[in-house]
């Protein structure tokens, strides 16, 4: 995902449960005073999320800032030229365009349609 | 010239313990606290010539009930003409909060369990999920005439004089 969709990384806090029929979307976060949902991206994607101390993403959502848990291992700043970017044609995850890195295409991910296109 | 200033409209909520979650149940529609032994031993009491309605809040919200149940209560809920009754782990305490304090649902949820919580309260550095009551009800139909809607509420206020500690919101 893009930098600017990234509010902060921490160590991942134990969530809250709370039924719900929203895909993804069945726990919250408390930090402090302020409450926050959290997003399963690893079921979204069929994913288990891996490590022993996973980190939390926190990322800018339009309708509010929302957490996902990630693998423990720290991701990484890449720096792409625009112009390299291309389509995504996956269906796997919503994503605003792709870049190569080797022989692999990374899909960059929309942070604004997840848990609106994903069921 | 006398400024006045208007009342601060404080909501009341009974905080109880199920499945090891917290939840929050509006004070005015709990019309009594019992123990199991008030009840009589049955699913669907009936205090004063109305019945309560068992109502399966575990299953509806998903939660594995409690096997201790050493200090489970029987809330008795009532609302307009519905009735119905919640079987508890344990009764925390009564927690009074300003509107203000009651966060909303996360945007993010955007399904008919919007229509299931009120808001969410921080409490004990968890959240109590404060329910709707008009949902926790749609599980039951009552047919018996409601004479007297508050008829308990001075027992209820009595037993949670008695019984529990007042807490605040943290």
């Amino acid at each position: 995902m893009k930098a600017l969709d990234v509010a902060s990384i921490s160590p991942w806090c134990e969530s809250i449960s709370i039924a719900s029929q929203t895909p993804f979307v069945t726990a919250v976060v408390r930090q402090g005073q302020t409450l926050m949902a959290v997003f399963d991206l690893a079921a979204s994607l069929h994913l288990t999320v891996h490590g022993s101390s996973p980190l939390s993403l926190r990322v800018k959502h339009p309708l509010g800032e929302m957490v996902m848990c990630i693998d423990e291992k720290m991701p990484i700043l890449h720096t792409c030229d625009p112009a390299t970017l291309q389509t995504y044609h996956g269906k796997d995850v919503p994503a605003e365009g792709s870049y190569t890195n080797g022989l692999d295409e990374i899909p960059i991910l929309s942070v604004s349609r997840l848990g609106v296109t994903l069921s | 010239m006398t400024e006045t200033s208007s009342p601060i409209s404080l909501s009341r909520f009974l905080i109880v313990t199920l499945g090891g979650r917290y939840l929050a149940l509006d004070i005015e529609s709990v019309a009594a606290v019992l123990t199991l032994e008030e009840t009589g031993g049955v699913e669907d009491p009936t205090i004063h010539g109305m019945a309560y309605g068992v109502i399966h809040l575990a299953d509806r919200l998903g939660l594995v009930s409690d096997r201790d149940m050493t200090n489970a209560r029987v809330v008795l809920l009532s609302e307009r003409e519905r009735r119905g009754n919640v079987r508890v782990s344990m009764v925390q305490g009564l927690l009074e909060l300003q509107p203000s304090q009651i966060l909303p649902l996360p945007m993010q949820f955007r399904g008919p369990e919007r229509h299931w919580y009120q808001g969410l309260i921080l409490f004990a550095n968890s959240i109590a999920l404060a329910l709707n009551t008009s949902w926790v009800l749609d599980e039951t139909v009552s047919n018996c005439d409601d004479k007297d809607g508050h008829e308990h509420t001075s027992r209820l206020s009595a037993l949670l004089n008695s019984s529990m500690e007042h807490r605040r919101a943290c």
